[in-house]
């Protein structure tokens, strides 16, 4: 057993964990940076905010008042940025594993080594597991030491559990990603299905908060489950959580499965 | 000991047939070459055998066992289209290949590149296709595999290099190795194998060694003779395919056996004999011809 097909695929990687990872970090920094003039300014951004339609405030995370620690941070930070990046890398990322390797011909001669395919998916999907890892505790740290640094007063608790929830709800859609790839050898199919998934689901969650008729439906959604918002409260979905971890299992299983009755193109 | 053994092995895409039937036995210390023209199979066996693609029907048998990860670390392969990951330099490149392979010893692996004037600390994409080619033989040997299966392994090296390589390719069966190849090229073929089979439209047409094919082609042998001989002297004799008479000059084709052919000529003033010994060319052409009749 060697992990030298896990390393290859995160050295591969490495631009695009970098430039992820400084992009999420920096636009962190960017916004508790300016966090104490919107504090400041409250009583504007609250007229402001009023005025603003409630489904655009839903999409946007807007839950409470933009001056509270809890209510910036979901909205400014987790409502678009952290799931952004952190589903960027995930599906890219898990795009790539075994499609971007079949679509470049490079696979036959991978295939050519004794691995068994299952286990070159299962390498892959580590990979893509060890690169969101890798961001998110760069965010985390920065999340944490910045919000103490601009004054935002919630625990660190809290924002570490808001971290890795925002990290574990981006899993299923990589995993998408990575059975499509399987499926197909497309990459640019794994990566249109699972961020059309992921947009939908995104929007399935934040819209069911105004639409009485979308509310059961939200179920649906992994974004519902993975309870960002209440983690920042202190009162993470750790249930939901697992269970996300367990659907992202099932579906890298699929990928395996798939990758192994797959006729690799030439 | 049979290395490689195909039982009915059919690959369809739709309603082509790429491959039809095809029973395939390499043995254990020869070196078998797949020729054939473009699109007649011979890179769908090669990726059947090596399990990257799967057949429609039949089955497949490497050292008496279906293939598993565990014995694709006794084959080395080379890909008929070859993409090698870039960024990495061809040491590199092994290494990588080596610790998949639990081979880290990159003994053979450097002596070959030698060989074959390779330099293994450029990077894969600075390198010439040629020097790629031979990057993907050298990856092919480096684990010092028990079998060899590779796809037109002489495709755009220079003849210095593909002189080196059959050397090479000789001295690895001679010290226990099997190869199966294909060519489209036939004096490489020639050259290098003990045994040919011929694919014509995903089916194998013919099998034999080097000398038998030779030996059964149609030869052209041309007597000249102090006189006229009518034609039809030579057109009645076993093996005789075609006769043509011109002046002095008689040109029969034959097939297999001479001798009753040439006994028959001595019977005349007979001045010169010259015998046209067929390359695989014309044993190519004739068996395609012969092919395309039939439809």
């Amino acid at each position: 057993m060697t992990t030298e097909l896990m390393t290859k695929s995160l050295r591969d990687n490495r631009a695009g964990i970098i430039g992820w990872g400084v992009a999420l970090v920096a636009s962190v920094l960017l916004q508790l940076a300016v966090y104490p003039a919107v504090r400041d300014a409250a009583g504007d951004f609250e007229k402001l905010l009023d005025s603003y339609p409630e489904a655009f405030k839903a999409l946007f995370n807007v839950q409470q008042s933009l001056a509270s620690g809890v209510g910036y941070l979901q909205g400014e930070v987790f409502g678009f940025l952290a799931p952004l990046v952190l589903l960027g890398i995930a599906i890219g990322q898990a795009a790539r594993a075994t499609a971007a390797e079949e679509q470049s011909r490079t696979m036959d001669l991978l295939l050519a080594n004794p691995i068994s395919r299952t286990r070159l998916v299962l390498d892959k999907a580590a990979a893509v597991l060890a690169a969101v890892a890798i961001v998110t505790a760069a965010f985390a740290v920065v999340l944490v030491a910045g919000s103490a640094a601009a004054g935002l007063g919630v625990p660190w608790q809290d924002l570490l559990a808001a971290a890795l929830a925002s990290a574990v709800v981006a899993l299923p859609f990589g995993a998408t990603a990575l059975l499509v790839g399987a499926l197909s050898g497309r990459r640019g199919l794994a990566i249109g299905v699972s961020v059309g998934l992921a947009l939908f689901s995104y929007l399935l969650d934040a819209l069911s908060a105004l639409a009485e008729g979308l509310r059961p439906w939200r179920v649906l959604s992994p974004f519902h489950h993975a309870g960002v918002n209440e983690a920042l409260t202190g009162d993470p979905d750790w249930l939901g959580l697992a269970g996300l971890v367990v659907l992202t299992g099932l579906l890298v299983a699929g990928a395996a499965a798939a990758f192994e009755r797959r006729e690799i193109r030439s | 000991m049979n290395v490689i053994s195909t039982r009915q092995l059919t690959k369809r895409y739709g309603d082509t047939t790429a491959l039809h039937d095809l029973d395939l036995e390499v043995r254990q210390g020869e070196v078998y070459g797949l020729l054939g023209p473009n699109g007649a199979g011979k890179t769908t066996t090669l990726r059947l055998l090596i399990d990257v693609i799967r057949p429609t029907r039949g089955s497949i048998t490497l050292f008496g066992e279906p293939m598993s990860p565990r014995l694709r670390g006794r084959i080395g392969y080379l890909p008929g289209e070859l993409v090698l990951y870039d960024r990495l330099t061809g040491a590199d490149y092994l290494r990588f290949c080596g610790a998949l392979r639990d081979h880290t010893d990159l003994g053979e692996a450097t002596t070959l590149a030698k060989r074959l004037d390779l330099d293994l600390d450029r990077r894969t994409d600075e390198l010439s296709k040629g020097n790629r080619q031979k990057l993907g033989l050298v990856q092919a040997f480096a684990h010092r595999p028990d079998l060899v299966i590779l796809d037109e392994p002489a495709s755009g090296l220079d003849p210095l290099a593909q002189r080196e390589f059959h050397a090479y390719l000789r001295e690895y069966v001679d010290g226990g190795g099997t190869a199966l190849f294909s060519s489209h090229v036939l004096s490489e073929v020639e050259h290098v194998a003990d045994r040919v089979g011929i694919l014509l439209a995903g089916s194998l047409v013919v099998e034999d060694t080097v000398a038998s094919l030779k030996a059964n082609a149609l030869r052209e042998l041309t007597f000249t003779f102090a006189e006229e001989v009518a034609a039809a002297t030579f057109s009645g004799i076993a093996g005789v395919k075609a006769v043509q008479a011109t002046g002095n000059e008689v040109l029969c084709r034959v097939t297999g056996a001479v001798g009753e052919l040439v006994r028959t000529a001595a019977r005349f003033p007979l001045l010169n004999v010259t015998s046209h010994e067929p390359d695989l060319e014309e044993i190519f052409v004739h068996y395609t011809e012969e092919r395309g009749d039939d439809d």
